[in-house]
């Protein structure tokens, strides 16, 4: 088990939300503008529902405290193959924040910092990231605690600022491209919520499985219908097509904020907050790769591993030269292609350790060992808290 | 042990001033621009020139040179005016005259000429704002009669507002007159790109000289700008009309009457006066103030693929003065009969709109397609609609409906 500190559930939640709420302030969003044309944000209910869904059955087999999604994994499948199904995340994980990376960059340096060269603004926004990663879970779970509350704080402020902007007669037909369409691309795009899979590997940072899920659930819930909204609200300011020809919708939909002569420029409002929460997401983000690097390392300590990762980041997001490339590079590669591999590890791991478990509830509680572990009795085992491991391995 | 600790305190300390550092770069501190280093335009004019190039008119804002208080009776606005062969070439180029860094981040308005519409595709040169950081996509767009540097040069305001907040303050007018909309960029680009409307963009002029001949005036907003007759007043610059606009083409214009019945159908419009002839005393005029609270219904119906709408206009109305003596105040069929000549002229306005929309401009110009869009499953089943063939033969059922509610301060008419 990965040493670290412990965190409540009330912080998961508040990970989970950020992990998958950030994402939509950037340009990946218009994957989804993109494929759902006027019913984007049914895109977004059919690919996150798919997902969540996918999750909630994983769930389950987490309820053992000290293990992690490559624990269980390497359980589920052995070490060989489990392996190679970790390696095979570490590296959609790795190419999701790069990409996502560069969408950040591009946006920091179109709001703040036209003129700074995108090396500088890269190093930058790296050490942003990797500092608090380093500093481990519970200083990332109490600074996104407060995250999510400003980002909600702000979403609540802006989005009804826009109610005057917004005109219902601009609905496009509801259901935009056609439901089998939408179905398909739903499926195609379930890897655009792929961060999902990200909190499975947090479950040995919270004591009690009920509470773990319960926390799950939630953010998926607030990530849904925040989504759905933050969506709408696009739809309904710049309705399709004109949505998909932006590059950053919510940046533009923040500058058109206007209250008259002396009060102007909000978006530095929705910049500010959004700066933050993309940098807390990012640094999320490096912080769960560095876990599934000491994962698959049988390592105790993940801090060793954040340097030679964020120089893999970097060189990574330099190799991207442009946002539509990024764009496509998530869309094609990330979720299109990379779809086949990401289905068939939830769908393998979701068979294959349900009827471990259940083989082994069978066999007696005494084997019930592997995959679900202790937990598929329902019960997880308080274990002893482990002390934060600075430097040591 | 102890030395162990006084080296992670170190640590985190200076992991903190990173962190800290870090926030002060990326929120841009280190590549400021003093405000006196800056030179913000407030409005760009554009205009036809030869070859493949535009004219290009910055206006910029100079507080002292306009300060209210000063009157600004006699100085002209800050104008330059270049030959430029793109848009986005613009800025390098002003930028030889001034030692300021110019900025776009105060851009207000685009003003755009007529001549230049007419010859050529407009979206070219909005497509050069939107790519820029520095423009804001609620920069109001009016089409000039005059060329644009001409215009920008005449806007003066005795009254003592500046260059900026005149024609700030005019692009919320409509909501008093109906005769002149607010398009910004947003709402132009939007109505391009769906391609079943057509754009409108405000129309102004300078007030022509000579004055044009002092006529009978049937109604207000009959007149183009630059036409209608006044003499002296605040602003040489007259705001009324619009721009009829297929793409980025200008292919006609509305009077400022047909911009009304415009924001009437799109519920668009505060409130405005409109001027009746008196229904018992003919060649008599009346003043109706009117109030358009909620939106008209619009009910398209599809029957042998052929288009048609029964549309509901719902105001509210004030009596706001009467030169016939009639009482309308106390007598109800005498109100009936006021209504009614308001109802029926508007209704003949609005259709004559919808005719002159569908047979010369052949589009739609209310975005009437709102009512019908959103009744489509998908976007495909929309496209294959074809709604502007479908928009040509339609047929219109339009019908207003005055309530008239207030008749001012006064019971009867003066000298009754």
């Amino acid at each position: 088990m990965i040493r670290d500190g412990h965190i409540s559930p009330r912080q998961v939640t508040a990970i989970l939300t950020i992990i998958v709420l950030g994402k939509g302030l950037d340009s990946a969003i218009l994957i989804l503008v993109h494929w759902g044309h006027g019913a984007a944000e049914l895109l977004l209910l059919v690919a996150e529902g798919l997902i969540a869904g996918a999750i909630l059955l994983l769930l389950p087999l987490h309820k053992a405290q000290d293990k992690n999604l490559a624990d269980v994994i390497n359980d589920t499948f052995g070490r060989w193959i489990g392996s190679v199904i970790c390696s095979l995340l570490f590296i959609l994980l790795m190419a999701d924040i790069t990409i996502n990376l560069e969408m950040d960059m591009q946006q920091i340096r179109m709001v703040f910092l036209p003129m700074t060269p995108t090396q500088v603004v890269l190093i930058v926004a790296l050490m942003a990231m990797v500092i608090p990663a380093y500093y481990g879970i519970e200083v990332l779970g109490r600074t996104n605690l407060i995250m999510v509350l400003l980002l909600l704080g702000i979403a609540a402020i802006l989005v009804p600022m826009t109610i005057p902007m917004m005109d219902l007669s601009k609905i496009a037909p509801v259901l935009g491209p056609g439901p089998w369409t939408l179905l398909k691309e739903g499926v195609l795009h379930v890897g655009f919520f792929g961060e999902y899979l990200t909190v499975l590997m947090l479950r040995p940072y919270v004591r009690d499985y009920e509470s773990y899920r319960k926390s799950v659930v939630t953010a998926m819930i607030i990530c849904l219908t925040v989504g759905f909204v933050a969506m709408l609200d696009m739809q309904l300011v710049f309705p399709y097509p004109t949505d998909d020809h932006l590059f950053f919708p919510f940046v533009e939909m923040a500058r058109i904020l206007y209250f008259g002569r002396f009060i102007q420029h909000v978006e530095a409002l929705f910049a500010l907050t959004w700066l933050a929460v993309a940098l807390a997401r990012l640094s999320l983000l490096v912080y769960i790769l560095s876990l599934l690097a000491a994962s698959m390392t049988a390592s105790t300590n993940f801090r060793r591993f954040i340097p030679l990762l964020a120089a893999c980041i970097y060189y990574g997001a330099l190799m991207i030269p442009s946002l539509p490339m990024a764009l496509d590079l998530r869309d094609i590669w990330l979720e299109k292609r990379g779809f086949p591999v990401l289905a068939t590890i939830i769908v393998a791991t979701i068979v294959v350790g349900h009827w471990k478990a259940r083989t082994a509830q069978k066999d007696g509680p005494s084997d019930a060992g592997a995959g679900s572990g202790s937990g598929s009795r329902g019960q997880a085992q308080p274990q002893p808290r482990q002390p934060a491991a600075h430097g040591s391995g | 042990m102890a030395k162990v600790d006084h080296g992670r305190k170190i640590a985190r300390r200076l992991l903190s001033c990173a962190i800290f550092g870090c926030s002060l770069l990326l929120s841009g501190c280190w590549d400021n621009h003093e405000l006196e280093d800056l030179a913000f335009v407030t409005v760009i004019g554009l205009d036809v020139a030869p070859g493949n190039n535009l004219r290009i008119t910055y206006q910029y804002l100079t507080p002292p040179a306009e300060d209210p208080r000063k009157g600004n009776t006699g100085k002209t606005p800050l104008t330059t005016t270049f030959l430029v062969p793109s848009f986005g070439s613009a800025p390098m180029i002003a930028a030889t005259t001034t030692d300021r860094l110019i900025t776009a981040q105060q851009v207000k308005a685009l003003v755009i000429s007529e001549e230049l519409a007419h010859r050529e595709d407009i979206l070219p040169f909005l497509d050069g704002m939107v790519r820029e950081r520095a423009y804001r996509r609620d920069v109001l767009l009016v089409t000039s009669l005059d060329s644009a540097r001409a215009f920008m040069r005449a806007n003066r305001s005795k009254l003592g507002s500046n260059t900026l907040t005149y024609i700030e303050n005019m692009r919320h007018q409509h909501l008093y007159t109906g005769m002149f909309p607010e398009v910004t960029l947003n709402d132009f680009l939007i109505a391009s790109e769906t391609t079943d409307q057509l754009g409108l963009m405000g129309l102004a002029a300078i007030a022509s000289k000579p004055k044009p001949p002092e006529k009978s005036v049937v109604a207000e907003g009959q007149e183009l700008p630059g036409s209608i007759q006044k003499k002296g007043g605040d602003n040489g610059l007259q705001f009324s009309g619009a721009a009829v606009y297929q793409g980025g083409r200008d292919i006609g214009r509305l009077t400022g009457q047909e911009v009304r019945c415009v924001l009437l159908l799109r519920g668009d419009i505060g409130t405005f006066s409109q001027t009746v002839m008196d229904p018992f005393r003919p060649g008599m005029h009346d003043t109706l103030q009117v109030f358009q609270v909620i939106p008209p219904s619009i009910h398209p119906t599809l029957r042998r693929g052929r288009l048609s709408y029964r549309i509901d206009v719902n105001l509210y109305g004030a009596l706001s003065s009467e030169t016939s003596k009639v009482d309308y105040v106390q007598t109800l069929t005498s109100q009936k009969k006021l209504r009614e000549a308001f109802e029926t002229m508007m209704e003949s306005d609005v259709s004559k709109l919808l005719r002159r929309s569908q047979t010369e401009f052949r589009g739609d110009v209310c975005q009437l397609d709102r009512a019908l869009r959103w009744r489509f499953w998908t976007e495909d089943d929309w496209k294959r609609f074809n709604y502007t063939k479908h928009f040509e033969m339609a047929r219109f059922d339009v019908r207003f409906h005055l309530h008239l509610k207030e008749f001012g301060k006064q019971r009867y008419f003066v000298g009754r």
